[in-house]
């Protein structure tokens, strides 16, 4: 059946206020189709990303759960690096 | 002082060392000799399950795997881990020695490789230490191995010549230390085992008896060993530092000069100075070493448990069991905590003592025979203990001129509770226990709760404790033995989380920078391989 006969059948069979109930809803999923966020008007999805392109801007990271390296070398080298740092800074200046 | 910490205006913090191999799980635990001189055991031990022991080195900041413990049991929670100095290598040694050299008689449980006993293992400086007692000379010598033959009996030299030559049948003992391993759940032969870390040699004897037939809850245990001394006096030195120099290697040793020859049973000590000043049995049930007696040589290298004294000057000492030979007026002497591995587990009051000598200790009323636990040496706590509970012993301490704090007091903290109850081993003959002790700061220490006591800096007070509590960001508290406070410390940048899990995750050692110590503390984080130390220098 195609969408002309089935609105076709419809006009036939039910009132013409059912039927513009039936179209309102229609459109209205048209006009934000389910995981579209009304307020933000855009559509919200929950996707795995496998690659990124170059990023302009990133305005707000909320957390970074998991950075396991930075240009091919272990994350925890530059982490270590700082807090070693602070430490011979701090403590180890202190000890003579 | 070669410390500049400026208070207030400079801060301390946490610093990464190298992951464990490990992660942490329930019942793992760290455990660290806690002796504070230069022959202290340069590693710390991590017990990760039944099958994987595990060292990081002090000084080069790295991780190892040491051997599977085989641990019988249900490793989980229950178990735990304490390292004991003295009494892993002792026997006799063969004719042959000179004032460099001796020949073992008494054979190692396990061979060792050529010159192995000349390396610890930690920075490659000192080798382990020997003590010669000898009944000829009358006189008790350390000295530090730079040299052996490979073998069960070898022939070892020293860095620095003893002032004798040792005879046959001298009693050796090499004092690298054990690690003693208590597993978990229903116990069966070999739920408790230890290391001997010169040898590598894995127990296989030690016993269960006494123990509760099912370990559970959780344990803590602390030693108290001979070696373990105030922050201010060697090992060797015991808890009252005296004059006189009884032993002079690279480290020189000092003890107690008797002011009148003893008689079957007792001892008098100092008229001044040293142990002039003890309260009444101040040091009951510590032991009594005779470590120099040049008249009568044979009264050398006794050890007595004080059953009694009274207070200085000239304190008289009477010891559990009488002498085998009375020392003479001219005997050297040592006061120094007995050998005992004191235990608390499986939700009770009964504290567990493991005598790990190779002799029995008396105290005139209790008697413990070697390699035993005794389930009544020291009298029931006022409340079982709990998840995240702990001993913290006193022994870096210095006491008050009024003796208010003293050696002989054991901190045991319940667990899952703010509570704290104290055992004064000198208290009674069976030790005295005082319920919910008043301190300042006291705080909930719930399941995960690690304690590391570091007796060597900040005049050997402190107890670093990470009270643990899933993503705070202050768990890290420590203790005031000498007065009683407990107050927040530095906390870890690296937030600690995840469903609390049990198993004691700190240690302490000793750095030494000539004269000056320093505490050192070992955090591993929870339920990760996340390790960090922290230097206090306040």
């Amino acid at each position: 059946m195609t969408m002309r006969n089935a609105f076709e059948n419809l006009a036939t069979e039910v009132t013409a206020d059912a039927s513009n109930g039936l179209l309102r809803r229609i459109l209205l999923m048209l006009m934000a189709p389910l995981g579209y966020d009304k307020s933000s008007q855009r559509q919200r999805v929950t996707a795995a990303i496998e690659n990124l392109p170059t990023l302009a801007t990133v305005t707000t990271v909320g957390a970074v759960t998991n950075l396991n390296g930075i240009n091919g070398r272990n994350s925890d080298m530059l982490l270590n690096a700082n807090i070693n740092a602070a430490w011979a800074l701090n403590v180890r200046a202190r000890i003579t | 002082m070669a410390n500049t910490f400026k208070k207030v205006i400079d801060m301390m913090m946490w610093r990464q060392v190298p992951p464990a191999p490990n992660a942490h799980a329930a019942g793992a635990s760290l455990c660290s000799d806690l002796r504070s001189g230069l022959s202290r055991n340069p590693f710390v031990y991590q017990l990760v399950s039944a099958t994987v022991l595990n060292r990081f080195n002090i000084v080069t900041k790295a991780w190892n795997f040491v051997m599977s413990p085989a641990l019988a049991g249900v490793f989980g929670a229950g178990a735990a881990s304490v390292f004991a100095p003295s009494f892993g290598l002792v026997g006799t040694i063969a004719a042959g020695a000179t004032t460099s050299s001796v020949v073992i008689s008494t054979a190692f449980p396990a061979a060792v490789g050529l010159n192995m006993l000349a390396n610890r293992g930690g920075s490659g400086d000192y080798g382990f230490k020997l003590r010669i007692t000898d009944t000829v000379a009358g006189k008790t010598e350390e000295r530090y191995i730079v040299a052996n033959t490979a073998g069960t009996t070898p022939t070892i030299r020293v860095l620095s010549p003893f002032t004798f030559t040792p005879a046959s049948g001298a009693r050796y003992e090499i004092v690298a230390g054990r690690v003693f391993m208590l597993s978990s759940g229903l116990l069966a032969a070999n739920a408790f085992r230890s290391v001997e870390c010169a040898t590598n040699f894995l127990s296989t004897t030690l016993p269960i008896t006494n123990l509760p037939a099912t370990l559970t809850t959780d344990s803590s245990m602390v030693c108290l060993d001979e070696q373990y001394t105030p922050y201010n006096t060697l090992p060797g030195e015991g808890f009252i530092k005296g004059a006189f120099a009884y032993d002079t290697g690279v480290e020189t040793r000092h003890a107690l000069a008797a002011s009148v020859a003893g008689g079957a049973s007792t001892l008098t000590g100092q008229a001044t100075l040293g142990d002039a000043v003890i309260a009444a049995n101040e040091y009951r049930n510590f032991q009594i070493r005779i470590v120099q007696d040049t008249t009568t040589p044979t009264a050398v290298g006794q050890r007595r448990i004080i059953a009694s004294h009274t207070a200085g000057p000239s304190p008289v000492y009477t010891v559990g069991t009488a002498w085998t030979v009375a020392p003479s007026i001219n005997a050297k002497y040592v006061i120094e905590y007995p050998n005992l591995i004191l235990a608390r587990t499986t939700a009770s009051t009964t504290v567990y003592a493991y005598n790990y000598m190779d002799a029995t200790i008396n105290n005139g009323t209790a008697n413990i025979t070697a390699n035993t636990w005794s389930t009544t040496y020291f009298g029931v706590a006022p409340a079982a203990n709990a998840a995240g509970g702990g001993w913290v012993p006193s022994f870096g301490i210095q006491p008050d001129a009024a003796r208010n704090a003293r050696h002989s007091v054991l901190y045991f903290f319940r667990g899952s509770a703010a509570t704290v109850d104290t055992l004064d081993i000198a208290g009674a003959i069976g030790g005295t226990w005082a319920g919910a002790a008043v301190i300042d700061g006291a705080v909930t220490l719930p399941t995960g709760t690690s304690y590391a006591y570091s007796p060597f800096g900040q005049e050997g007070r402190f107890c670093y404790i990470n009270a643990y509590t899933a993503s705070a960001i202050n768990q890290i508290y420590r203790f005031d033995t000498l007065n009683r406070v407990l107050t927040p410390f530095t906390p870890t940048d690296f937030l600690q989380a995840g469903t609390a899990a049990l198993g004691n995750r700190m240690a302490a050692y000793c750095a030494n920078d000539g004269a000056d110590q320093y505490d050192v503390v070992l955090l591993q984080a929870h339920l990760s391989t996340i390790s960090q130390e922290l230097i206090p220098l306040v």
